[in-house]
């Protein structure tokens, strides 16, 4: 076998004369222990490149695992389970932002009771709202395990969650101008919210913007961060005109909140 | 595996809701990560972790199937291998449009499957070597020229780097073919 591996190394590594390189694959349509050696040691390479993936040969179909489960992933079982999962994921999907929803109506009863005598809404009241609305723990997280994780993306989010905006600010815009193939879409909601945060509102929508143009299932949430700036900018007439658009089809992002939002305002 | 996890695996092949949601709620945001970060979209990554959790149940229901570390550790893993296997399977579709073959999805979700397989066995014997001949055949796998790894691991030559990764590929090749599971997934 050890002749056979210096032999097959020769020739993946491409470091065989055209002749030799003929005689070998000759040799390899007639040995088929040769065959075998060759292609456990292609798939090694394969395997433990971590940007590649092997090609299964699919003659391996025939053979009586391979028919179970193909059994399996044809049958009405198979089907109904996946049936399942799309359903939890759609209804993730659609409900993204909503948990804290129940909590919310009964906090925005509580201050409406507070405020029945209040016709005017005061400046305080707009803090509230801000501060009940803009639900910081609900922004995704973007760290992940593994060996792909980018450093200043785990910075950003640790500075943002310890309320250090204008230093995860700092490092966001470090990310963005760095040359990652695809910028996660979630940045641009932390940058934004950020900059909300410490009351730079134009910083803020142009964040937003942008999040809008990454044409992700985030992008959808821009109205919803749009109409958090002009909540705490109190822009009521911006703010109602943005509500009344995210409200217009109940299956934008925050459908419900926004209506419970434009209750109150 | 602990019981609480085979428990988890036998609600979940029945198609339990609730387990399916816990899932989602613990693994999905870093798959969806992991994919946007790597030429995907979120709707890739719903596949992705649907095809996952499908291939799990899969071989739950017609094998015996034993999870070694923790699930959500493992499903985030066979997520990871799918979106590679997703791209890979695009660039062949760039570079060689005329081999396009219509698989039917039940052919597909098998063979990748029996992929999987294959790269479990070959991740698990490889954990097998000494740290030394991980690190350099980790090096060696990755494409390192043997120029670099002498100068990064401080060897005196080539030739001693080449006779080392020699030596650790034929212990390697070695522990998987005397693996009683590499019989029946040598032909995928």
């Amino acid at each position: 076998m050890s002749n056979f591996l210096e032999e097959i190394d020769k020739y993946l590594d491409n470091i065989m004369t055209r002749e030799e390189r003929r005689a070998f694959e000759e040799r390899v349509d007639n040995d088929s222990t040769l065959a075998e050696e060759l292609k456990l040691q292609k798939d090694m390479r394969t395997v433990y490149d971590d940007n590649d993936w092997i090609e299964g040969d699919k003659t391996a179909l025939k053979n009586d695992e391979a028919k179970q489960l193909r059994n399996f992933f044809a049958s009405d079982e198979a089907k109904s389970l996946k049936a399942s999962i799309t359903e939890v994921m759609d209804n993730n999907r659609l409900n993204s932002g909503n948990k804290r929803f129940y909590f919310l109506g009964i906090a925005a009863s509580i201050i409406v009771l507070m405020t029945i005598s209040i016709f005017v809404f005061s400046e305080s009241d707009y803090n509230d709202l801000y501060a009940d609305n803009i639900a910081l723990e609900e922004i995704p997280s973007m760290i992940t395990r593994g060996e792909e994780e980018n450093e200043l993306i785990n910075n950003a989010q640790t500075l943002f969650e310890n309320k250090k905006y204008r230093e995860a600010s700092d490092v966001f815009s470090k990310y963005h101008n760095s040359d990652v193939d695809t910028i996660d879409p979630l940045s641009y909601i932390y940058k934004g919210v950020a900059h909300l945060e410490l009351n730079e509102f134009d910083k803020a929508l142009g964040q937003f913007g942008l999040l809008e143009q990454t044409h992700t299932l985030q992008s959808k949430k821009a109205d919803w961060y749009r109409a958090m700036v002009y909540l705490k900018q109190e822009e009521k007439e911006k703010l109602r005109q943005i509500l009344l658009q995210i409200t217009s089809d109940s299956t934008n992002y925050n459908f419900e909140r926004a209506k419970a939002l434009l209750e109150d305002i | 595996m602990p019981t609480e996890e085979r428990d988890l695996l036998k609600e979940l092949a029945s198609g339990n809701s609730s387990v399916i949601q816990e899932l989602y709620s613990s693994v999905f945001p870093k798959i969806r990560s992991f994919v946007v970060k790597n030429n995907g979209d979120p709707t890739d990554a719903e596949d992705v972790f649907q095809k996952a959790l499908l291939q799990l149940i899969a071989r739950y229901k017609t094998k015996s199937f034993v999870i070694e570390s923790s699930f959500d550790g493992y499903l985030y893993g066979a997520c990871r291998n799918l979106w590679r296997r997703e791209l890979k399977k695009q660039k062949r579709v760039v570079t060689k449009p005329d081999t396009i073959e219509l698989v039917r999805e039940e052919d597909d979700m098998t063979m990748a499957v029996l992929e999987q397989e294959k790269w479990e066995l070959f991740q698990e014997k490889l954990k097998e070597l000494s740290d030394n001949c991980k690190q350099l055949l980790g090096l060696f796998f990755q494409k390192v020229p043997y120029k670099e790894i002498v100068d990064k691991l401080g060897y005196s030559s080539d030739n001693v780097v080449r006779q080392r990764i020699f030596n650790c590929k034929s212990q390697l090749t070695k522990l998987i073919k005397s693996d009683s599971r590499y019989k029946q997934i040598k032909d995928v």
